[in-house]
């Protein structure tokens, strides 16, 4: 199961990186490759795009040909479920992940303490399954001990929320 | 200034009080972070690297190499205690240290990694020491030509040493290296693959990018696993972490071994901590005289991959400090250091700043000893952090890497990159494309396409330049050697035919 996810990966990542490879020459073949000050800025990338093109497609291909036995052998035990943890670890993972990509939106908008709050309380309550109690404690904690460390004792920057607050 | 002399002027700038401190500072949160498994010092430097700024470099640099060389002391720990690796390279450790754990000599298999650690670490330090002002020398006759053949040859080994599948490491390298070459060209002012947006005029932070890639996909890794922690017990008081005469006895080659294993691989671009600490057990049970018993908690099992992946901090840190071409992620994160603080590793580091090159030496050799004495009596207490929740330490490493990337960009789209960077990683390491060759394609890119430009510039467009200096033709021989050898040793076992036993059809 886990090899076929790989060499599923592997076809995805395969054209997501030749595309990248295409866009990547034909951005450069639109600058200049060889002047007569010598190679231009699109010599270099043209270069290792060139190296990139074949080496993708042949992960393409190698990943529609199917698992690889010497993988298929090595895997089945730490096969989806129990390398998932519980069930839900990818789940957890990506809702971490997300939690954070919306932090970003939040701290420009509410300032560093209030994202830093969210966050954290989203990864206690909702990834960890803490009690509220718990949860709002521990994160209020964090987001203010860190507010004092880096921005009052340590004198870095924080983000500015453009509603006020850091 | 010879070796002595360039020494003795560097303790005279690592004693000073507030260089001690950072010493200290760094080989603490070194320790702490090399015991907390998931969080590595790649991630941990790049964090902290904002924090820095406002810093003097030399205190800066040494407080982040007593982080690098503080976490492989760390690592040991949760391995001889939990079996499960604080750091990559100590996963070896593993074997003969739980083992003895498991046999109640807990306290004496820390012990040893820790003695070991300090013994081969320290010898790191004198070939570094030693083996860097005649490199440095002979790198100064290096021009354009000879330094992209260099880093092409270093790159190449990392091709061939850093990941298990050579396709995806020269993918993860390519794209390590379209990365950098996002931005304004310092050559022509041509603005490449900016998508429109004003803020990657500049290029992408490398901050965000190795904050991303290591800190927080290790966080979402370590959320994925939910692994949990079970301490076996350590004895309390000094004595019984101390090992017995027969066992630093049966050790004495594996301290040597592991130095000079260590050291060696450390050199190497792209080998790695965990590498040296593989071969170095693998060296120590071939010339043993009780392979078998390796695995079941014999002492030299643990020192000589403990002692590697501590002598290796010393060959790593020789070709950043004297050519100024990193072979490893933290090494990477190492030098951006130096250059954001305006210090330009290389040959002509040690004669124009020998504050930092002597000090930051100078520190390691007292680096060491801080952490022999930290590692040992204080234990007990560095053990406690690992029952800190994972909750709470989670969001406070997130924080910190926000802070980071706000800290360095000091504006949003660093820490939007950052949780992009974080995706990125997650998937890499999800897809089996290792990261460190991102991270090196994306720190030497910008140098190599330099060096290219400007070589083909000085013989007007001609690429012969490349291949008619010895010293680059050499190196670039080198590097296709290199490359080309995987498919060799393939053409090699195609002739010699299936092994016995194995299927044919």
């Amino acid at each position: 199961m886990l090899s076929q996810k790989l060499a599923l990966g592997d076809v995805l990542s395969g054209l997501a990186l030749a595309l990248l490879s295409v866009y990547i020459i034909s951005a450069s073949l639109s600058w200049s490759v060889i002047g007569e000050m010598g190679p231009g800025p699109g010599f270099f990338p043209i270069l290792y795009a060139a190296v990139m093109l074949p080496a993708s497609l042949w992960l393409l291909v190698r990943g529609m040909r199917g698992p690889r036995p010497a993988t298929a052998a090595v895997e089945p035990a730490e096969d989806d479920a129990e390398a998932d943890g519980e069930g839900g670890g990818t789940q957890a993972a990506l809702a971490t992940w997300l939690a954070l990509a919306v932090t970003v939106p939040v701290m420009s908008l509410a300032g560093f303490v209030a994202g830093c709050f969210g966050l954290s309380f989203f990864v206690a309550k909702v990834v960890f399954r803490r009690s509220l109690l718990a949860s709002t404690l521990s994160s209020a904690g964090i987001a203010l001990g860190l507010y004092v460390l880096f921005q009052v004792l340590l004198d870095v920057d924080l983000p500015a929320g453009l509603i006020g607050g850091r | 200034m010879d070796v002595i002399s360039g020494l003795a002027h560097g303790f005279g700038v690592a004693l000073g009080p507030a260089n001690l401190m950072w010493c200290f500072v760094g080989c603490f949160l070194g320790t702490v972070i090399g015991i907390i498994p998931g969080l590595g010092p790649a991630a941990t430097i790049a964090i902290l690297l904002p924090v820095t700024y406002n810093m003097d470099p030399t205190g800066g640099i040494i407080m982040l190499c007593g982080i690098y060389y503080g976490a492989k002391y760390g690592g040991s720990t949760t391995s001889i205690l939990l079996k499960m690796p604080g750091e990559a390279s100590s996963v070896i450790s593993c074997m003969d240290g739980y083992e003895m754990a498991r046999k109640g000599r807990a306290g004496p298999a820390l012990g040893i990694a820790a003695i070991s650690s300090f013994v081969a670490g320290t010898v790191g330090v004198v070939l570094l020491s030693f083996l860097a002002p005649p490199i440095a020398e002979f790198a100064l006759s290096f021009s354009s030509p000879e330094y992209f053949a260099l880093m092409l040859m270093g790159l190449s080994l990392v091709v061939l040493l850093a990941g298990d599948d050579i396709v995806k490491t020269v993918l993860s390298l390519l794209l390590g290296l379209w990365l950098t070459s996002i931005g304004t060209d310092l050559f022509t002012a041509q603005t490449r693959f900016t998508f429109g947006q004003i803020s990657l005029l500049d290029g992408i932070d490398f901050m965000s990018l190795a904050i991303g890639v290591f800190a927080i996909s290790e966080i979402m890794l370590s959320i994925e696993a939910r692994e949990r922690v079970r301490l076996l017990t350590i004895p309390k008081g000094f004595k019984n972490l101390l090992p017995s005469l027969e066992e630093l006895k049966a050790c004495r080659f594996a301290f040597l071994n592991g130095s000079i294993t260590g050291f060696i691989i450390g050199v190497l671009p792209g080998a790695g901590s965990t590498i040296s600490s593989f071969v170095a057990y693998g060296v120590e049970k071939a010339v043993s005289r009780h392979p078998e018993r390796f695995g079941t908690g014999v002492p030299e099992g643990l020192a000589a991959p403990e002692g590697a992946n501590n002598a290796d901090t010393g060959g790593a840190l020789l070709p950043v400090l004297t050519l100024g071409i990193p072979g490893g992620s933290s090494t990477a994160i190492l030098m951006s250091a130096l250059v954001l603080w305006g210090v330009r590793p290389g040959p002509l580091l040690m004669t124009q700043q020998p504050d930092i090159f002597w000090g930051l030496v100078a520190s390691m050799y007292v680096g060491n000893v801080v952490l022999l004495i930290m590692n040992l009596p204080l234990i007990g207490l560095f053990t406690q952090i690992l029952r800190v929740p994972l909750y709470v330490l989670f969001p406070i490493i997130m924080g910190v890497a926000i802070a980071g990337a706000y800290g360095v960009s000091g504006n949003m789209f660093g820490v939007g990159l950052l949780a992009a960077f974080g995706l990125l990683g997650y998937g890499m390491q999800k897809l089996g494309f290792p990261a460190a060759p991102l991270i090196l394609g994306f720190v030497l890119g910008d140098s190599m396409e330099r060096a290219l430009r400007q070589s083909l510039t000085m013989s007007n467009g001609d690429p012969s330049i490349l291949v008619a200096r010895p010293i680059s033709a050499v190196l670039l021989a080198l590097a296709a050697l290199i490359l080309l050898s995987p498919l060799l040793r393939r053409l090699r076992n195609r002739q010699r035919g299936p092994a016995p036993g194995l299927p044919t059809a």
